[in-house]
């Protein structure tokens, strides 16, 4: 090994390269006092003696892809030299991070890797520019995140620190969305409890339906779908809204609390939850669901009940919607 | 690029981003944005609302409590952000108050009245100590007839936040037996190192006794002035008190020192019925 020691601080008269090996198995050479700008390959050659040929090559951390080996290295190629003015090197900084978003990423990964800090830095940087001052719908476009976040964890208001009326209407629909996923959740106990009763009064709307079959034929598989919905959490007699309904383009006559005699409350809840359940149709809130989750939910939903109820009446001035109102009112 | 993504369609690179370099990007942001960052996916929420994130936006140096300020103490960094930027807290004597800008996190204050210097504030014919219940603070000063109007106060540079443009605003209201405040305007000055910046005002509420139905200028009080552009007139908080700006100051790196604070209306009118409850001294917003 004291021949690589040697090769190590001989003076530059000849070029020394230093052999890196990334995770994927590619081999290549750099420049010695190129590589030696990162700190975790200056280590590895002078703790270990590693890199000083080919078969020897300095074993490259997994974060750290070819491309943004490459990309590393030119940074240090550039940095390296030491006579380079302030405004050269923050002018190439700057176009340095004017790359897309994934390269941007897998860039800063492989910087943290290489334990390389004014390149992290750097990196942090640009991606604070870019988080900066967006919704999280625009943040989620941008870095093609999936929308996973369970209703109750986007639920959760948004701090409004300039008092922008954007948030403001956010925080009340929130607000309302919040009670609903409340009521909800009421419903599937008393549900439990009013098994068959609900059974009852499912059969006779399935009946209404049936009986009615001719004006709905081809709608027959959507109100299937909603009943099966409805079974799936309440086992309640739907209740008819044109606004929603005309939402999914069915024009369903469902008959509007056709078992009222059974549970008005719940009842008179089930109108909430349809009326508002229809923009979140795509939302898996019901269908898909495993147990495990469900039940997370559940704790999720009990605890904003909790925190509801202690500012329960901050929301009723804020929900202003006039629907709300009634059926809160009828309610209350 | 290579395939190794798991999920189908564009590969979201950023959820392979370790934690603690999302907590990093997002720390070099502002309070708004990692409030907005937590609600794009759960990764984000956790780099989002960790410590690592609101530690830099909580000031590293905080000046001393009253006691029992903090309690029950905040269980995360996000928690004692967002309590010091929702009402202010009271520092070691009981004189000043503290709160966090909520978009820059810049230390703000409020410096009462007893912790002003109020000329003629201790004799009792002139002015007297009323109490307060709508303010951190327990008193605030009454004027009851003066020739000679004169506020000061002075808070530390270093108590501030580097890098700041800072303005200082008189906080009162007017009595309704109020008379003189407007018959000359008074003058304000906020001076810092070498630089001074001095104000106009106009120390009557505007709105008292007026007559809605009326058009043209504004009369004041009894006074009935037109009030030149020039001169500030008073602002209504959300706490229903008055505000005026007083002048501002830059609080450059390293310009340590003290923010002097004056107010001066020393003319020959008799004046009475100001109520001051302090200066306030904030970030100054570019739409004030």
């Amino acid at each position: 090994m004291s021949e690589s020691e040697l090769a190590v601080i001989k003076p530059e008269a000849l070029k020394t390269y230093i052999w890196l090996q990334c995770f994927d198995g590619s081999i290549q050479q750099v420049e010695e006092e190129v590589a030696m700008f990162c700190p975790m390959i200056c280590r590895e050659i002078v703790k270990n003696g590693t890199g000083s040929s080919k078969n020897h090559a300095i074993v490259l951390p997994e974060r750290v892809n070819p491309a943004s080996l490459s990309l590393i290295l030119d940074y240090c190629r550039f940095h390296q030299v030491p006579g380079r003015s302030n405004k050269e090197r923050k002018s190439f900084d700057e176009k340095f991070v004017r790359i897309d978003t994934e390269k941007l990423c897998k860039l800063a990964s492989a910087a943290l890797g290489l334990q390389l800090r004014p390149l992290v830095d750097l990196t942090c940087g640009a991606l604070a520019r870019i988080i900066g001052g967006k919704t999280p719908d625009e943040v989620r476009d941008i870095f093609h995140l999936p929308d996973d976040l369970t209703e109750e964890e986007k639920l959760e208001p948004l701090k409004n620190i300039n008092d922008d009326p954007t948030i403001r209407l956010l925080n009340r629909l929130y607000a309302k969305k919040r009670k609903e996923l409340q009521e909800r959740q009421k419903l599937k106990d008393v549900q439990t409890q009013e098994e068959q009763k609900d059974e009852r009064s499912l059969d006779e709307l399935l009946c209404f339906i049936n009986g009615d079959g001719g004006s709905r034929g081809g709608k027959a598989s959507k109100s299937k779908k909603k009943n099966k919905r409805r079974k799936d959490q309440a086992k309640n007699p739907t209740k008819a809204n044109s606004e929603p309904v005309n939402k999914e383009g069915a024009g369903c006559v469902v008959p509007r609390k056709a078992d009222s005699g059974n549970i008005s409350g719940p009842c008179q809840r089930q109108d909430l939850q349809d009326d508002i359940e229809y923009p979140f149709d795509d939302a898996d809130l019901d269908d898909g669901l495993d147990p495990a989750m469900r039940e997370e939910i559940d704790r999720e939903v009990a605890d904003f009940a909790m925190k509801l109820n202690l500012v329960w009446p901050e929301r009723m001035l804020l929900g202003q919607d006039q629907r709300m109102e009634s059926h809160v009112g009828a309610r209350w | 690029m290579e395939t190794t993504a798991t999920e189908s369609g564009p590969a979201c690179e950023i959820a392979r981003l370790p934690e603690d370099l999302l907590s990093e990007s997002i720390a070099r942001t502002a309070p708004r944005d990692a409030c907005r960052a937590a609600a794009v996916s759960p990764a984000f929420r956790a780099a989002a609302d960790s410590d690592a994130v609101w530690a830099c936006f909580v000031p590293r140096d905080l000046p001393p409590l009253a006691d029992g300020q903090l309690s029950p103490a905040p269980p995360s960094k996000k928690a004692l952000f967002m309590r010091l930027s929702d009402s202010p807290v009271l520092l070691a004597a009981g004189l000043t108050s503290m709160w966090l800008d909520r978009e820059t996190g810049a230390k703000c204050y409020m410096l009462s009245a007893r912790a002003l210097c109020v000329i003629w504030g201790d004799t009792p014919q002139y002015w007297r100590w009323i109490p307060l219940t709508d303010s951190s603070f327990s008193e605030a000063a009454e004027l009851l007839h003066v020739w000679w109007l004169e506020i000061r106060g002075n808070i530390d540079s270093k108590m501030l936040s580097q890098n700041s443009a800072y303005a200082a605003y008189i906080v009162f209201k007017v009595a309704r037996g109020a008379y003189g405040l407007d018959s000359r305007f008074a003058e304000t000055s906020v001076s810092l190192g070498g630089s001074e910046s001095t104000r106009q005002v106009c120390l009557d509420d505007l709105n008292r006794g007026y007559d809605e139905s009326r058009r043209g200028p504004r009369p004041i009080g009894r006074g009935r002035i037109e009030i030149p552009p020039n001169v500030l007139v008073p602002r209504e908080r959300a706490d229903s008190w008055l505000e005026l700006e007083m002048g501002e100051f830059q609080n450059a790196e390293g310009e340590d020192g003290e923010v002097s604070i004056r107010l001066m209306q020393t003319s020959s009118t008799v004046k009475s019925g100001l109520i001051v409850q302090g200066i306030e001294i904030r970030p100054k917003k570019q739409d004030r």
